[in-house]
């Protein structure tokens, strides 16, 4: 026997959610691992170019051969050394230094980077020095304003903006103004739809090719925001030298987007869109692409997601791959699928009407 | 703690990459039975973070069926209440986590290296490099830039350094360290643990070196020559540094942690125990198959040997990612045409959602297609010296585990996906873990062992029956072998079975028969080509389940003979 719930579903059944807000109230952490200097504080307003902070991400230690270079046994190079430990050195710069008879065949031993002597000369006659590391900057990429500001911890911003969150992702953060570049949200990207005006920018459609990927990327195109891909261009993008950063909203193959990422995406073009793939230690996780607006003060925060009657789940399996439905029913006993599996299932009423029973697990929320 | 009289009921969770599986032991007519069990994905994701969340489903399932409440919104309830709420322990076994990737330096030459970290490789670690700094002189010119390097090519998650307790060579270990502490900390803020095995003076210049930087565990000595009982410290210290891993990378673990009355082991680790305990108590040579969402494992165990093949980053789930380059050959075992760039669109599906199930007859055809696919990865990988890539048996016992392998909708289904992915040959007996319960019992066991060993024994084996599968290869539609059944009441089946098919002949789990098989004269059914053998065999759901396709299995090139031919095997065992 076959029975509706007709309750609230929530805590019954923990569903994965995919955000796609059109506009609301959001805010994002924006980390550095190595957080050296945060520039903003709780309340500054920010915009995309801002510079939150700066990390120095450390580098590996180098060794050098003290006693190789000088040509003396291990063990003396400590007597031969310039520099001491902690101090600093220049690339090129003598660390060592062995003088000959009257001064004559004079060996040195230069540091190869710029940094700081660390260890040695060990019993093999090395010595360890830190090479000074690269200076990384924190950027904003978002319209907004600082809620939150720690040395230790980064910043969290608020914006006023949409948000589509995508499975998988490719590349560095970046950000640049939006442009939709497909009619509908089964759209491939055509290629001579990307030109010169695409510098820069951050293109979306509903799937993308090798030929159109290419061109993005010839063209200095920042970011891409596709529905679909296959998975051997993914891999092949991957390999890439050039290729923008990428999210995939919806998953491997030839689907298309899912029409209200979609729509969110046209309804805010033009704006400027933060392309996060989940990648860096900044906004590891969920690859998504925020489109924010001008920070505007009180705009409403998105309502939590929660498995409803009448919730939005996207569907992720079979022949609706992609497509958005509600759920009108949740059966309270495991059901035989066709593939005669008995699971707890959701039943799933479609754009037309019509209704489809899927398995719990192959569902996951949106809004 | 085997000894405590008061436990009643016992929940155990195996926290997977794709689902979390519950079961629900208690006393029936005072014996341990298996009662119950509950599964739903596993809610790691980073949109629920939390895989108490999959917990609490799975548990949910469990108090809809028996009636009684185990969850409360403090987590599990423990102990037992006299109203019958709650349960007496909780324990956990996990899968949602990749192994620990070790960089073994080592005071010894690399063999001895290899021979004492021979019992580490499993699910928790896995050693993927040996340094030996045998030869080494600490005045080698050169050395620091070559552990350097070795640091860097690796990117191990723990360091393991081994040293002779009465070989110590301190300045060696000294200038290891002095590298060590010139490496940057992690980002992520962690600290990286260094595991030393060796003497006491040594591990205090470490200790002292090290302070700070990171997490330094000494432990017992081991080198080459050493009994287990060392090895064991040191595969126990990788398994905690391991469950520790866990609870401060996967979200909600610690919670589900606080639960807990009993260690958490890896279900891979768990897998071994029981694989081993199987063959011991059934006295026989047990191949136990196991593919997960990232994790695929093939154990070997007879009374006195055990030889596992953990492959991690494999699997149906996850692990599918490492399947691409066999997408042409997992084509071979679909029913459809399917292009081999569109099976790498679905493979990469289910690798950022591998919680997904099958919901059409195509995609579980797909699903056991890529099992198969991991099964034979994770033999085809092995060193040729190892041994076979298949079982070639005569009696012993054949055991599929994992959803994919052992959750089949049907029996038959079930048979056929193990037969299919470990190719099996000879006669054996044919089970699966149905309920997902080996792994929680690997782990009772090590607290409670009589209490695992009764809920094993009664409840742990699906058995399917007995497979026949000769070795070789005949002609099409030949008569591959003819297997007579005589039950114990005296009543006999005797059937050709042409070469290509499959064929079962009912034999019911209660049941005990003597088997006789005469092969065609090229094949092998364990006692040579052409030679009959006989043997007592029991039944099982399905029986006996010739399979008479021939090994390596014969699968007809064209599409449409093939796709016949699935049809023909599924209906030949029930659908």
């Amino acid at each position: 026997m076959v029975v509706t719930v007709e309750r609230s579903l929530t805590g019954q059944i923990s569903l994965p959610s995919a955000r796609i807000i059109r506009r609301a109230a959001l805010q994002r952490a924006r980390r550095l691992p190595w957080i050296r200097e945060l520039t903003v504080r709780s309340g500054d307003k920010v915009s995309p170019d801002d510079i939150l902070g700066w990390q120095q991400v450390p580098a590996r230690p180098v060794a050098v051969q003290v006693g190789l270079q000088l040509r003396c046994e291990p063990h003396e190079a400590p007597a031969y050394m310039i520099k001491q430990i902690g101090e600093r050195v220049r690339a090129n710069e003598p660390i060592a230094e062995k003088k000959g008879l009257l001064g004559l065949a004079r060996k040195v031993c230069c540091s190869p980077v710029d940094g700081v002597v660390t260890y040695g000369p060990g019993a093999s006659g090395e010595v360890l020095i830190a090479p000074d590391g690269r200076r990384k900057n924190l950027v904003s990429h978002l319209h907004g304003r600082v809620v939150t500001a720690s040395e230790k911890e980064g910043c969290v911003i608020e914006t006023t903006g949409g948000c589509v969150q995508g499975v998988a992702g490719l590349g560095v953060e970046v950000h640049g103004p939006l442009r939709v570049l497909a009619e509908t949200r089964k759209d491939e990207i055509s290629p001579t739809a990307i030109g010169p005006d695409c510098a820069g920018a951050v293109i979306a459609g509903g799937h993308i090719g090798r030929e159109a990927l290419t061109r993005a990327a010839s063209q200095g195109v920042l970011g891409i925001v596709v529905g679909s891909i296959t998975a051997d261009l993914y891999w092949e993008a991957a390999r890439m030298a050039d290729c923008p950063t990428m999210v995939i909203i919806d998953g491997f193959g030839r689907m298309g987007m899912a029409e209200p990422a979609f729509q969110a995406l046209v309804a805010l073009k033009g704006e400027v869109a933060a392309v996060f793939p989940g990648t860096e230690a900044g906004h590891a996780g969920v690859p998504e692409v925020i489109v924010t607006v001008p920070w505007e003060r009180g705009a409403d925060h998105a309502e939590e997601l929660g498995l409803e009657l009448g919730a939005a789940v996207r569907i992720l399996s079979g022949p609706y791959f992609g497509v958005i439905g509600i759920v009108v029913r949740a059966h309270s006993e495991s059901i035989r699928l066709e593939s005669g599996l008995v699971v707890p299932t959701l039943e799933v009423e479609l754009s037309d009407g019509s209704r489809v029973t899927l398995p719990a697990a192959n569902v996951e929320l949106v809004g | 703690m085997g000894s405590r009289s008061d436990i009643g009921s016992i929940l155990m969770a195996d926290i997977g990459s794709a689902g979390t599986k519950l079961g629900l032991i208690d006393l029936v007519d005072g014996r341990y039975r298996f009662v119950a069990s509950g599964r739903a994905p596993t809610t790691s994701q980073a949109s629920l973070g939390d895989v108490s969340l999959g917990i609490r489903e799975a548990c949910r399932q469990i108090e809809a069926v028996t009636g009684r409440q185990i969850l409360d919104d403090g987590g599990v309830m423990c102990p037992e209440s006299p109203d019958g709420t709650g349960i007496d322990l909780f324990g956990v076994t996990a899968s949602c986590q990749s192994a620990l990737r070790v960089l073994a330096f080592g005071m010894m030459d690399v063999a001895s290296l290899q021979t004492a970290l021979a019992r580490v490789n499993d699910a928790t670690a896995q050693i993927i490099g040996t340094v030996s700094l045998q030869k080494a002189s600490p005045k080698d010119e050169g050395l620091l830039g070559r552990i350097l390097d070795d640091l860097g090519r690796y990117q191990p998650d723990v360091l393991l350094l081994v040293d002779g307790a009465d070989n110590e060579n301190r300045t060696l270990i000294s200038e290891l360290a002095h590298v060590l502490s010139a490496l940057p900390a992690p980002s992520d803020g962690r600290r990286m643990p260094v595991v030393y095995s060796g003497g006491s003076a040594s591990a205090a210049v470490l200790s002292e070196l090290l302070r700070g930087k990171y997490d330094f565990h000494p432990t017992e000595s081991i080198r080459g020559d050493d009994t287990a009982e060392e090895q064991r410290a040191l595969e126990r210290k990788l398994a905690s540094l391991w469950v520790d891993r866990v609870a401060t990378s996967v979200p909600g673990f610690s919670l589900v942690q606080s639960w807990v009355q009993m260690p958490t082991l890896s279900a891979a680790q768990a897998q071994m125990y029981v694989t081993r305990f199987l063959a011991r108590n059934y006295e026989c040579t047990v191949w136990c198959v196991d593919v997960g969402a990232a994790t695929t494992s093939v154990l070997v165990a007879t009374r006195d040997s055990f030889a596992p093949v953990v492959r991690e980053g494999l699997g149906v789930g996850q692990g599918a990612v490492s399947l691409l380059p066999m997408a042409e050959s997992i084509e071979r075992w679909l029913p459809v045409h399917v292009t081999a760039p569109a099976i790498r669109d679905l493979m990469m599906n289910k690798r950022v959602r591998p919680w997904l199930l099958p919901q059409s007859s195509a995609d579980l055809y797909f699903e056991t297609a890529l099992a198969r696919a991991a099964v034979q990865s994770a033999l085809g990988n092995q060193p040729e010296e190892t041994g076979t890539i298949r079982p070639v048996l005569l009696g012993g016992l054949v055991v599929g585990s994992g959803a994919t392998l052992a959750q089949s909708p049907t029996d038959g289904m079930a048979a056929l996906a193990v037969l299919d992915a470990l190719e099996p040959a000879g006669i054996a007996s044919l089970a699966v873990d149905r309920h997902s319960i080996f792994p929680q019992m690997g782990a009772l066991g090590v607290s409670f062992p009589a209490v695992a060993t009764q809920v094993l024994v009664a409840d742990g084996l699906y058995r399917l029956g007995t497979y026949v599968a000769p070795e070789g290869v005949a002609g099409q539609g030949d008569r591959a072998v003819t297997v007579a059944v005589e039950r114990s009441g005296g009543i006999a089946v005797e059937v050709d079975v042409p070469f290509g098919a499959v064929h079962v002949i009912p034999l019911s789990g209660r049941e005990e028969a003597q088997l006789r098989v005469s092969p065609h004269k090229r094949l092998d059914v364990g006692g040579g080509p052409g030679q009959a053998v006989s043997l007592k065999i029991r039944g099982g759901s399905l029986g006996v389940v010739v399979d008479a396709r021939g090994r390596p299995i014969q699968v007809p090139s064209q599409p449409r003979d093939r796709w016949a031919k699935f049809t023909q095997w599924r209906d030949a065992v029930g659908g």
